[in-house]
């Protein structure tokens, strides 16, 4: 699948780019960078110079390592969020899938009561409950997107469920759960991972649309969306103020939209998607 | 007589490398009014062969020589649009798998319609009459419903009958049938191929048929021919090559069925 | 011989429709009684679509009847405990027609010949993966192809594989649910040899599945035809069937293709003139609706 994917230029920019981010953004507290929490008012909104070479924000803080450590933020929340949906969808989704009946519809309706809230008003909801703060907009994402990947497994499991190979697997006498964890699961996983690509993106975001309402991340904590909204009072005098995250939001979600993309044709092409859906 | 469809030296190839050469020196014909099969097991080219006259060579091959003339003129290198024209009017195709043949979510009509318009029939009547005279041709003029119901809704049977339907439709000089009753039962294939030979009688129509399966090509062809790995293995009248087979492979192949046909006179013989 | 599935008033039935509509159930067995005894082979016969598999799947113990009960010497199966349950299904294997559907493609030969060892005769991988090489030896197949993936096999050699992993806890019954209908007519001989050898061998029950009255024939004691849910009819050979004249094993009948060209007829001929067609073609153009 690999192979394939890495065929196409932009594919393997993309996937360039995203290495190079995430280096920065793991060895970030080792590249000497000035603290992007300091305040210091003296040199605020200051130009670039060889000491802060993106220059400063209205608080004097440097905008490169608040970009970069931002990054760390916005990128690793994401992950975080990621982790803990397809954590929680797959056993929802594959519980529902396998146990049918009663706990299927159960599991269904509760799906369907997530499903029909709009996403940001529903994490908007979340965060006026949970509060804010990075862990509570981790939470609230996650509730708002966990029903779409618990449906979505739970169909792929209900069409593997009665395919020949987990019938003979049946016969030959594996339990349930070896059933899951050999057969079904590694089916499931790849079409998983894809979406989950696809996805990162967008919940980048709702995790940026969050935090520049002020809902999400609270300052100092550096963070692209934060970064955006505290710029907002400069989009006539410094733009770059604004341009700066705005761009990196921008070229990090469409290089993640890319390699989602790249995955799935693969995957398609390797037939993985058929043999799960059919 | 001139053949109505005649191949010589076919040659397909793999486009990516390593190159493999998939059909060899193919030469076969097809004469009007007759049935002409090609039997071979699978991976021994025989679909490529007939995939390769409407130029319908799935992607990752590639004819790399021969000639193919149809009505006497070459066909092989005819102009694209040309080409596109006589597929479904001059040429029609039968495939195996009816299922995958049907857009989902269009039901029977749209299926119809869609062809008649691509080859430019126009307007409602002229599109009604040429559909229920297709689908009565093959056995459906008592079953009005079949045009608003959806590919889900029939059986395999019923859809391959359907599709056989539209191949018929405009008229076709030469119908290919690339394995198109491997999927059914024993009952809708015999149905499928009755009414293959059927229009074939009636309309003087070419047939090339693929099948793997000896039984068929008993009571299908005039004109048999044998293939494996790619080249031409035998090729002749259909009783010469059951009578008198010379090639290896053709005697296995008649072996196995018959002795497949010898266990029902056996048990006859039994009882 | 001492019965050894029993199969009484089967019913089974498919709901349809979702949660606020409902649609007419689909009745696909309709009181089916079927028995198979030690060591005899069983043919099941009919139109795609008639039932044939799923009653398979009842018999395998893989879907709960609706009616009916299915005995396993003697005793009831679904209401079988967990260690009577494994004994049963220890006992009663199948073979797919979907060979490629029937493996998963992440595990080597050996690992899916290697399962049923595992689960039932709790070896661990190491020991189950070894065993399952002389099995493979003795469908046919290689030692070394216990290390290969399905992709790296034939449809004929996979289904070999299927055959393997049936046999390798030894049960006392194999379904073969249309296990050679999807083979090239040569590896389907070959297949259906292999199978006559293991039957005799072993002394096998077995409950062959084949919409194809050839396949049948001269490989089974006993032949049922199965018709509108229920067992139309059961003989001693697809002859007799034949000779019993129900209307559907008639159908099947008419169906089989020829073993020698018909054309050939049509040629001495004279032009211009339909030939008159055998007889049992004529039938099949004239056919009522499928």
């Amino acid at each position: 699948m690999m192979r394939g994917m890495l065929g196409k230029g932009i594919v393997r920019l993309s996937l360039a780019l995203l290495l190079i981010v995430g280096a920065l953004a793991l060895s970030a507290p080792w590249l000497g960078l000035p603290d992007p929490e300091e305040v210091n008012l003296a040199e605020k909104l200051a130009a670039p110079s060889a000491q802060h070479l993106l220059g400063t924000d209205h608080l004097g803080r440097d905008v490169l390592s608040r970009l970069i450590f931002g990054s760390r933020v916005s990128i690793g929340s994401v992950f975080a969020i990621l982790l803990l949906i397809v954590g929680f969808s797959t056993f929802a989704g594959s519980l529902a899938g396998f146990a049918g009946g009663a706990v299927d519809s159960a599991l269904m309706r509760i799906c369907d009561i997530f499903l029909t809230f709009p996403t940001l008003i529903l994490a908007m909801f979340f965060v006026g409950v949970l509060g804010t703060g990075l862990t509570n907009v981790i939470l609230a994402i996650f509730l708002t997107h966990w029903a779409w990947y618990a449906r979505i497994v739970r169909g792929i499991v209900l069409s593997l469920k009665s395919r020949e190979f987990v019938l003979a697997a049946r016969v030959a006498g594996t339990s349930r759960f070896r059933l899951v964890v050999r057969h079904i699961l590694p089916s499931l996983a790849p079409q998983v991972l894809v979406l989950a690509t696809l996805d990162i993106g967008h919940m980048m975001l709702h995790v940026a649309g969050l935090s520049f309402l002020g809902l999400g991340v609270q300052p100092p904590l550096p963070e692209w969306g934060v970064m955006i909204g505290d710029a907002r009072q400069f989009i006539w005098t410094q733009p770059q103020l604004l341009l700066y995250p705005g761009l990196a939001i921008f070229v990090v979600v469409m290089a993640f939209n890319l390699l989602g993309d790249a995955m799935r044709d693969a995957l398609d092409r390797s037939g993985m998607l058929e043999e799960a859906v059919k | 007589m001139s053949a109505l469809l005649e191949v010589r030296d076919l040659r397909v190839e793999t486009v990516a490398a390593p190159v493999k050469e998939l059909v060899r020196g193919v030469s076969f014909d097809v004469r009007a009014g007759e049935t002409t099969c090609i039997v071979g097991a699978s991976g021994s080219g025989k679909s490529l062969s007939c995939l390769s006259v409407p130029g319908l060579l799935p992607q990752g091959v590639r004819r790399t020589g021969g000639e193919i003339f149809f009505r006497g003129e070459r066909l092989d290198d005819a102009a694209p649009e040309a080409l596109t024209r006589l597929r479904g009017s001059a040429v029609s195709m039968v495939m195996q798998s009816p299922m995958s043949c049907f857009d989902p979510i269009f039901s029977i009509e749209s299926h119809f319609r869609e062809t008649l318009r691509a080859h430019g029939v126009r307007g409602r009547r002229a599109m009604d009459e040429r559909i229920t005279a297709a689908l009565a041709e093959v056995g459906f003029e008592d079953d009005p419903a079949i045009r608003h119901a959806y590919p889900f809704q029939l059986s395999g049977g019923m859809l391959q009958r359907t599709m056989l339907a539209i191949a018929l439709m405009l008229d076709p000089e030469l119908l290919i049938a690339d394995e198109a009753t491997s999927d059914l039962d024993t009952v809708a294939q015999a149905r499928v191929l009755d009414l293959i030979d059927a229009a074939r009688r009636r309309r003087k129509m070419g047939v090339l048929l693929v099948t793997h399966d000896f039984g068929v090509a008993a009571r299908m062809a005039h004109q048999l021919m044998v293939m494996d790995g790619g080249t031409v293995v035998e090729r002749g009248q259909v009783e010469d090559l059951f009578a008198a087979p010379s090639h290896e492979c053709t005697k296995a192949l008649l072996a196995a069925h018959g002795k497949l046909c010898a266990r029902m006179r056996e048990e006859e013989r039994a009882v | 011989m001492t019965s050894l599935i029993s199969a009484k008033g089967v019913h089974r039935l498919y709901r349809r429709g979702g949660f606020f509509r409902k649609a007419e159930p689909l009745h696909v067995l309709r009181g089916v009684d079927l028995e198979i005894r030690e060591g005899e082979a069983v043919g099941l016969v009919g139109r795609s679509g008639c039932g044939k598999s799923t009653l398979g799947r009842v018999v395998l113990g893989l879907e709960r009847p609706d009616e009916g009960t299915v005995l396993y010497d003697g005793r009831d199966v679904f209401a079988a405990d967990g260690e009577r349950f494994k004994e049963y299904r220890r006992n009663v294997q199948v073979v797919f027609q979907n060979v490629q559907g029937a493996v998963n493609p992440r595990m080597t030969a050996g690992e899916i010949v290697a399962e049923p060892l595992r689960n039932f005769l709790g070896l661990s991988k190491k020991e189950a993966v070894e065993r399952s090489r002389p099995l493979l030896e003795q469908v046919g197949l290689k030692s070394s192809d216990a290390d290969k993936f399905p992709a790296h096999f034939s449809g004929g050699e996979l289904q070999r594989v299927c055959i393997a992993r049936a046999l390798a806890p030894e049960p006392k019954a194999v379904v073969f649910d249309e296990a050679v209908s999807s083979l090239d007519m040569l590896v389907q001989a070959r297949v259906l040899d292999l199978i006559r050898k293991i039957r005799d061998e072993r002394g096998l029950a077995c409950l062959f599945i084949s919409h194809d009255l050839r396949v049948v024939a001269g490989l089974c004691d006993e032949v049922a035809l199965m018709a509108d849910g229920v067992i139309a009819a059961r003989e001693r050979s697809v002859a007799a069937l034949a000779a019993s004249g129900h209307p559907a094993i008639k159908r099947l009948l008419e169906s089989v293709p020829p073993s020698r060209p018909l054309h050939c007829r049509e040629r001495a001929a004279t032009d211009g003139e339909p030939e008159a067609l055998p007889v049992h073609v004529a039938a099949g153009v004239s056919q009522a609706a499928m």
